[in-house]
């Protein structure tokens, strides 16, 4: 009935909104599938540091370990060996390794291979001044592979002393100045500030004398203190070195360029 | 579709994207601004230190003065060993008084031997906690002079600070001892010297109402005093001269204010000026070659400057009003005074020939006795709001300092540094006055002894 009351060329219309009806409602079942797909971006941590450092002060592991090193006991200890003459030491197997240079006697020359050893010892001359000790060449160095660093035992230095540390060496210095500093008596004798500067041996020595660097807050009350000023000042740094500083930041206070010295009240 | 999405997607966030590279480019700004402070200094370490602990007394160790042979000496019945130690307990008081120093006399010391003078014994003085020490030697030449030689080392450093040495009669035995001490000083403070000085000052005695007033001379620790005049007529405001051969003072010889030069070797007295008008409040000229003074005319004072040997007066002031107590800067070019020409006594400043004059004082209350003080850079004055205090201030009226809170602190003179100001103290009720010397820093406030009651002290300069 109702599909006799339409026109005729309803009928094709009506069949192609079917379809397209049907199209659409499979076009939306299909599409949620490709939105599981959408990347939820992780949670991220932020941290709000208002202090950067411009170089790193973390101290950088050493990249590459050492190698491994056997200890081996010389037999004996090495003579003079008259380096001019030795005919051939010449172990055949390490020939292809090293070509060392025709000049004998490099102190140098290294022994690669240890089962060389007892052919080598028969012969009486042995140019090899290192009584003992073993290799510390690896078994790739062929393939040009680097043996690792020397020390490995040696403490890891830091590629840059930090701010913090140097805080912390300056104020070690304060106190150990502080006891010894005392400032000159008389008007206006509390406005006068010494700049000093002087370098340090490693074991916290004075190398030369303090010098005076430059001197502020004179006025014409204060001005017989000032030369006393930088004297007591001087007598300060002499009397409290040598210092108590850690050696391994020795870089970083062998040279003092500038410590005021000053007489001023909770400031 | 997706890339319409994309699009607008694009288009929400092109501002993002440019507010992160705006803020790179602040960021590398801020960079670029802050690497020249860290190139600045030259690598090396850089700090300081503060001295928060209270001002501390020095402690210095001042064993008697040794001697290379005990010969007999006027200056002492004990000969000169017995003197070394004499010598070293008066540089010991002169140091003490001072206020900045701890010293330890002779007497709770070790005595060094001869050679240990050049060549201290260190460990001995280290362990006795003294920071300083001075060691010395009293020899005895045949004709009886004395040579006093005196040494500064530093204990701690192990090294010796300044020496000297100096020849004298044995009557002045004493001024090598404060030569010493003078030497100490001047090296320890950074301040010109200062005990090797007189003071001439107003001895009082009598009841309150009927006070009898002497002229009397001292060293600047108080030894070798001395009445110069008797008390029948009485005297005030004395000043040496500088080359200390003569006092100028007041007195009030035949009922009538007078100025008189007392001649100290001669022992004889001048008038400066002949006239029928009360004159006072003498000051000497920094050379010594003129002297300031002030009369009274019909009821005007003014203030006169006359030659040391008489003659003419030149008058300085022609104001109405009172203006006394003229002090010379100490280069001779400027004068201070006091007058009340603005209703109240303030302080005035004028040329050396009277022109320029203008008012300095302006602090409230009444400012009197004003005195330059020998370095130049402050004049002391007496300022009066209900208390008497004495109180300093810059030449050019600024810089109101004051020194004492008492009830009554008048007449401030300097000492010849410039750094001592003395003055004498009146108690409320018994009138008693006293002498008193006190830091330009307002501290180390002591008295001074005298036999009797005192007052108008006046530092004369350090002796040659």
């Amino acid at each position: 009935m109702a599909v006799a009351a339409l026109r005729p060329e309803e009928r094709p219309a009506l069949a192609v909104a079917v379809v397209l009806h049907l199209a659409l409602v499979a076009l939306l079942l299909v599409q949620p599938r490709s939105r599981e797909n959408f990347p939820i971006p992780e949670r991220m941590s932020v941290s709000l540091a208002d202090d950067v450092a411009l170089e790193a002060t973390g101290p950088v592991l050493s990249q590459n370990a050492q190698v491994a090193v056997a200890p081996t006991i010389a037999e004996e200890i090495a003579p003079p060996a008259p380096p001019a003459e030795p005919a051939k030491p010449a172990p055949p197997v390490a020939k292809p390794l090293v070509k060392p240079a025709p000049a004998p006697a490099v102190s140098t020359r290294p022994q690669t291979k240890p089962q060389a050893r007892p052919q080598a010892t028969p012969a009486p001359p042995k140019p090899v001044t290192k009584p003992g000790g073993g290799s510390r060449l690896g078994s790739n160095f062929l393939d040009g592979a680097e043996s690792g660093s020397v020390d490995a035992n040696a403490p890891v230095p830091a590629s840059q002393i930090g701010a913090s540390e140097k805080a912390s060496l300056a104020q070690a210095i304060a106190r150990q100045l502080k006891p010894r500093w005392s400032s000159p008596q008389g008007v206006d004798a509390e406005l006068l500030v010494t700049v000093l500067s002087f370098n340090l041996n490693p074991d916290g020595t004075l190398a030369g004398k303090p010098q005076v660097v430059s001197q502020s807050g004179i006025t014409d009350g204060n001005r017989p203190q000032a030369g006393r000023h930088a004297e007591l000042a001087v007598r300060a740094v002499e009397l409290a070195a040598p210092f108590d500083l850690p050696a391994k930041y020795y870089n970083a206070w062998k040279r003092v360029s500038a410590f005021r010295f000053d007489r001023k009240l909770s400031q | 579709m997706k890339k319409l999405i994309f699009a607008l997607f694009m288009a929400s966030a092109a501002p993002l994207v440019a507010q992160t590279e705006v803020a790179g480019t602040a960021g590398g700004g801020d960079a670029a601004a802050s690497s020249p402070a860290t190139a600045e200094d030259d690598g090396g370490l850089t700090g300081s230190v503060s001295d928060e602990k209270a001002w501390q007394d020095l402690g210095i160790a001042i064993p008697g003065f040794s001697t290379d042979a005990d010969r007999g000496t006027a200056a002492s019945a004990g000969g000169t060993a017995a003197l070394g130690k004499e010598v070293a307990r008066v540089i010991t008081a002169d140091l003490r008084n001072n206020g900045l120093f701890l010293p330890v006399g002779p007497d709770a010391l070790p005595q060094p031997t001869y050679p240990d003078i050049t060549a201290p014994a260190w460990q001995t003085w280290a362990g006795r906690n003294a920071d300083m020490l001075v060691q010395g030697y009293v020899n005895a030449a045949p004709n009886g002079t004395l040579t006093i030689g005196c040494y500064l080392y530093d204990v701690q450093l192990q090294s010796e600070l300044v020496r000297g040495g100096w020849t004298l009669q044995p009557a002045d035995w004493r001024r090598g001892a404060h030569k010493c001490a003078d030497l100490v000083y001047s090296r320890l403070s950074g301040e010109s010297p200062f005990f090797d000085s007189k003071i001439a000052y107003i001895a009082e005695t009598g009841p309150k109402d009927n006070r009898t007033k002497q002229l009397a001379i001292m060293d600047s620790d108080g030894a070798n005093h001395r009445f110069i005049t008797t008390g029948q007529a009485t005297a005030l405001t004395p000043r040496y001269s500088p080359d200390y051969q003569s006092i100028v003072y007041l007195s009030y010889l035949n009922g009538n204010p007078r100025i008189y030069i007392y001649d100290i070797a001669a022992a004889t007295q001048k008038l400066v000026t002949q006239s029928e008008n009360p004159t006072f409040a003498p000051r000497w000229s920094p050379d010594g070659k003129s002297i300031l003074y002030s009369m009274a005319v019909n009821g005007n004072t003014d203030i006169y400057r006359v030659s040391a040997n008489g003659g003419p007066s030149t008058r300085l002031t022609d104001t109405p009003g009172i203006d006394v107590g003229g002090s010379y800067s100490p280069d001779g070019t400027k004068i201070v005074f006091e007058s009340d020409r603005s209703g109240s006594q303030q302080v005035y400043v004028m040329n050396a020939d009277g022109t320029n004059q203008r008012r300095i004082s302006f602090f409230g209350g009444r400012a009197a006795t004003p005195e330059w003080s020998p370095r130049g850079d402050q004049i002391a004055f007496t300022h009066m709001v209900g208390n008497f205090r004495i109180a300093t201030m810059n030449p050019d009226g600024r810089g109101l300092t004051y020194l004492t809170n008492s009830w009554q602190d008048e007449a401030p003179t300097w000492a010849p540094n410039g750094r001592i100001v003395q003055f004498f103290r009146t108690e409320r009720n018994s009138g008693k006055t006293s002498l008193w010397q006190l830091d330009l820093t307002g501290r180390n406030l002591r008295r001074l002894r005298t036999p009797v009651d005192a007052s108008d002290p006046a530092w004369g300069p350090v002796l040659p």
